[in-house]
């Protein structure tokens, strides 16, 4: 079957058009809404969806919500190790660095050594590790601004017109600090979400005593934060198959967009709703009174325990040294 | 077990029910189901038959009687409420909205933690119900790495490790490849239970569910033997149904 004249002119235009969405997340809704005008068209290979884990995160996944998964699968002794022994080591770690007063660089250096050492360990790979643990560093620049603020000798001076900022030598220390801590507390974070499912980072949680209602919304926030994912890719789904290019007055105004927006969000909320009344239902249906209730879970062993101990032990007194020295 | 002995697994007489915005959904419906009786529920979109299925453990309550095993819903304590609620194990539509646990391990373990039950005994019904809907292995997986039918086989294995008396599931074999609809026609032939299932697929109710129920606009249309009902094509066009 052949298309000819001013529709293959238009189908060019299409094929163009789906070229360029193809570089974000429509390329099959894009590659048949080509195929729909003209069967002739050469088709992009339909990708399967598929449930492993993408080699790069930036990389649109037809299937799902498998971006979400942090869990990195393994067999190495920091896989291998109890979810709640990691979850203690790493909170013990990160609350040992932010008790490190500014300037201390030994300390940072041990901490850092230590927390690389792991993640060469995991064989998650150095570069995976290092990508995550830019994830939160954004926030962390809210310390910049100390920069100028904390007193101390004059390292140089921005003059913005209305008023002059001087940075200091100490306020410099504080923030390469604040960042250095940060920077490696979301490391050890991003390592334990690398190497551990959630699920047991959620029945670590539990077993560490974190008030059962706060353990009961991570656990129903991350079950369904993928449905929902899903959900809302099918509805941006539906909305990219429709909204075909045909001329220069494409996309149509912006305002009809952004109510095209508003009205997704909304349909997603009362999906989200309606859902979370089902969810309910099958709760009670099957004997839910109220109170959560949660699987018991294993013992420990004293290997396990020594593990932890052990890890627990270096970060106080790696902090204990750093203040007292 | 309470009133097991009983002649009936369902007694329903002169049930109505309405919806809060006044939608009459079940209009005077009557029916008994024996013991280990398998059945369907069949009818066009709207005709009541899940705001039936949610009745039998008492999610929605309408006026009319609704007995297990003799024990009466309507005006039931909490007690009774829950005991009748072990008894009825619910499969729901999606089975997203059943398997609400971030393992299938969990949620398998759901009922029995609330039936009261050891955490030994628990382990084991675990086990029994993977292993009756043929997925031992799958404990620890998380349900949204599951495909349909084992979403599905997962969701009706949260109800069988309750133990229930009776299972009622809302369509089933909707949104279901022909291979995974199979496995749950063998699993659903294969339960012992008494068996209540909602559905459109009247292949499913040729090939296991002896007896069919026609529901239209709340009402109950026919009740017969599925061989019947299935050879008269102008009751099923009457209400919207096709042949097999």
């Amino acid at each position: 079957m052949r298309c000819a004249g001013r529709s293959q002119q238009r189908i060019r235009q299409v094929q163009a058009d789906s070229q360029r969405e193809a570089t974000d997340e429509g390329r099959r809704v894009a590659s048949k809404r080509a195929c729909f005008l003209c069967l002739s068209m050469p088709r992009k290979p339909y990708s399967q969806p598929s449930d492993q884990f993408p080699k790069d995160l930036k990389t649109p996944v037809a299937s799902n919500a498998s971006i979400l998964d942090r869990y990195i699968p393994g067999q190495s002794a920091v896989h291998t190790a109890d979810a709640r022994i990691k979850l203690v080591i790493t909170l013990s770690f990160i609350a040992a660095l932010s008790s490190f007063p500014p300037g201390s660089w030994g300390g940072l250096a041990i901490m850092g050594c230590l927390v690389w050492a792991a993640a060469l360990l995991s064989g998650v790979g150095p570069l995976r590790v290092l990508r995550r643990s830019f994830i939160a560093l954004p926030f962390a620049a809210v310390a910049v601004p100390s920069m100028f603020s904390r007193p101390g000798d004059e390292l140089f001076a921005l003059p913005l017109g209305f008023a002059t900022l001087t940075a200091t030598d100490d306020g410099l220390l504080f923030v390469v600090s604040i960042l250095l801590k940060s920077w490696m507390s979301v490391t050890a974070a991003a390592l334990l979400t690398a190497t551990t499912p959630f699920t047991e980072i959620i029945h670590a949680l539990r077993a560490l005593r974190v008030p059962s209602v706060l353990v009961a919304i991570f656990t129903f926030m991350y079950r369904y934060l993928f449905v929902l994912v899903e959900e809302a890719q099918r509805l941006l789904r539906a909305r990219s198959a429709r909204s075909a290019a045909s001329g220069t007055r494409a996309g149509g105004p912006m305002t009809w967009r952004a109510k095209v927006a508003g009205g997704m969000a909304g349909s997603l909320f009362i999906r989200t709703f309606d859902r979370s009344e089902r969810v309910y239902m099958a709760m009670l249906a099957r004997g839910f009174d109220g109170e959560i209730r949660l699987p018991s879970t294993r013992r420990l062993d004293a290997g396990a325990y020594l593990q932890g101990a052990a890890g627990v032990a270096v970060a106080a007194i790696t902090a204990v040294a750093v203040r007292f020295t | 077990m309470n009133g097991v002995q009983n002649s009936h697994a369902i007694e329903i007489h002169g049930l109505s029910f309405a919806y809060p915005d006044g939608r009459e959904a079940l209009r005077n419906i009557s029916l008994n189901v024996r013991p280990r009786e398998k059945v369907a529920l069949v009818g066009p979109n709207g005709a009541g038959k899940s705001t039936l299925i949610l009745q039998l453990n008492g999610m929605l309550t309408g006026t009319g009687e609704v007995r297990i095993f003799g024990e009466n819903l309507a005006g039931a304590d909490k007690k009774t409420i829950q005991r009748i609620r072990a008894l009825v194990g619910l499969v729901f539509q999606d089975p997203d909205d059943q398997l609400f646990s971030p393992t299938v391990h969990d949620d398998v373990a759901f009922g029995p933690i609330y039936m009261g039950l050891e955490p030994s005994t628990v382990e084991e019904r675990v086990n029994q119900a993977l292993t009756a809907v043929g997925m031992p292995e799958y404990g620890p997986r998380m349900p949204h790495h599951l495909s349909g039918g084992e979403k599905r086989r997962a969701a009706i294995a949260t109800v069988l490790s309750m133990a229930p008396e009776i299972i009622a599931a809302d369509e089933p074999s909707a949104g279901l490849d022909p291979r995974a609809r199979r496995g749950l026609i063998r699993l659903l032939d294969a339960l012992p239970q008494t068996i209540l299932v909602a559905t459109h697929d009247l292949g499913l109710v040729r090939d296991v569910l002896p007896r069919t129920i026609i529901m239209d606009a709340g009402e109950l249309v026919a009740d017969g033997p599925t061989a019947d009902i299935l050879r008269d094509e102008a009751l099923l066009e009457a209400h919207g149904l096709e042949m097999p």
